[in-house]
């Protein structure tokens, strides 16, 4: 048996070498290896008979290797990209959350110190490591984030679910964006009031309401639009068309 | 034998199929694959490994690393709903062109 260990030793520096398996990835093409092996033995072949027949049938690492580096490929740069736009989407999102709970709160002093450069980058930083987790957490294949994305990714296929989701975003953030600002401007109205002296950005005008839920929509939109771009172009072909050639 | 292309078209629905009647590992969905085409498969076993990983990224099957009954550390899979709504899809898009190929290979009746 010991022969069958270095060969089987020799074929993963080999598979190591070819590059673009993973760990986890090696130690299941090796467990196949191992329990194909296992298997030939009983037919009563020599060792080394056994073990060239098993790694035969598994596939030469290097055609592995370059089997596993499509699969790479074709996620390579679109996974990535595309947990990036969902994660611009979802850091919108927590900021206009954010200031929706300040606004609530009524704390018109907490809001200007979060306009602050510290803790404006503090919260910034809180935001950027949230977003971090969450991209953590969709890397895990199994995970309940990853297989949101996956199901939210699946209704962007179909037209319907990628106009809900464009109508959907603009309608929020507008809506978001503009009550918002309002609730700002009456708290602020209700601040000096009280308290006589006037507050920076005292005069919120429509004008500038407009400005902004332009400024939100000139970068929302894009990231939404490519985003469906993204996600409908790794629909695989369909097998009838393949079928047909 | 079936070409490479074929298979390699048909092996999502072929392990969504296979995940569907209940969990597995890569080594029996192989055995079973073999089994089922009477060997007339031409594709490497190592090769059903990528479709395993890419079907994972897409959220269509789950796995985890288990002992298996011979004390060995396995990976099982399983189907996702997922993949299950997928599999009712390609079912229907195979069937479609299964049917059509079978129409247009109907034996002509001998004129008589």
């Amino acid at each position: 048996m010991s022969d069958v260990t270095d060969a089987i030793l020799a074929w993963r520096r080999e598979l190591q070498l070819s590059g673009g398996v993973s760990a986890d990835e090696m130690a299941e093409l090796e467990s196949h290896l191992v329990q194909e092996i296992e298997s030939l033995e009983k037919s009563g072949l020599r060792a080394d008979e056994v073990f060239v027949i098993a790694s035969r049938r598994l596939g030469h690492p290097f055609e592995l290797a370059a089997e596993y580096s499509k699969n790479h490929s074709l996620m390579s740069w679109r996974r990535p990209a595309r947990l990036a736009l969902w994660g611009a989407l979802a850091l919108q999102a927590m900021t206009l959350c954010w200031s929706a709970i300040l606004v609530a709160l009524n704390d018109f002093d907490l809001w200007i110190l979060m306009s602050g450069p510290w803790l404006r980058n503090a919260s910034y930083i809180a935001q950027w490591s949230t977003l971090g987790f969450l991209w953590w957490l969709a890397e895990n294949p199994n995970g309940s984030v990853a297989r949101s994305l996956a199901w939210a990714e699946e209704g962007l296929r179909s037209t319907r679910g990628a106009l809900c989701l464009a109508v959907g975003t603009i309608v929020c953030f507008v809506l978001g964006t503009v009550s918002l600002r309002l609730l700002l401007q009456s708290l602020l109205n209700r601040q000096r009031i009280q308290t006589g002296v006037p507050q920076p950005f005292d005069i919120i005008s429509l004008d500038m309401i407009t400005q902004l839920v332009l400024g939100q929509l000139a970068w929302i939109l894009p990231v939404v639009v490519l985003l469906v771009i993204l996600v409908r172009a790794e629909q695989r072909p369909s097998i009838a068309k393949l079928a047909m050639h | 034998m079936i070409n490479k292309e074929l298979m390699a078209a048909s092996s999502e629905p072929v392990v969504l199929a296979i995940l569907a009647r209940g969990e597995s590992y890569g080594y029996e969905m192989i055995q079973r694959v073999r089994e089922l085409s009477s060997g007339e498969v031409a594709w490497t076993d190592g090769m059903l490994y990528p479709v395993l990983r890419r079907l994972e990224a897409q959220g269509q099957i789950e796995s985890e690393w288990r002992t298996a009954e011979n004390g060995r550390q396995r990976r099982y899979y399983r189907i996702s709903k997922l993949g299950r709504g997928e599999l009712n899809k390609k079912r229907e898009q195979w069937l479609c062109v299964s049917s059509m190929l079978t129409q247009l290979w109907e034996p002509k009746s001998c004129p008589t």
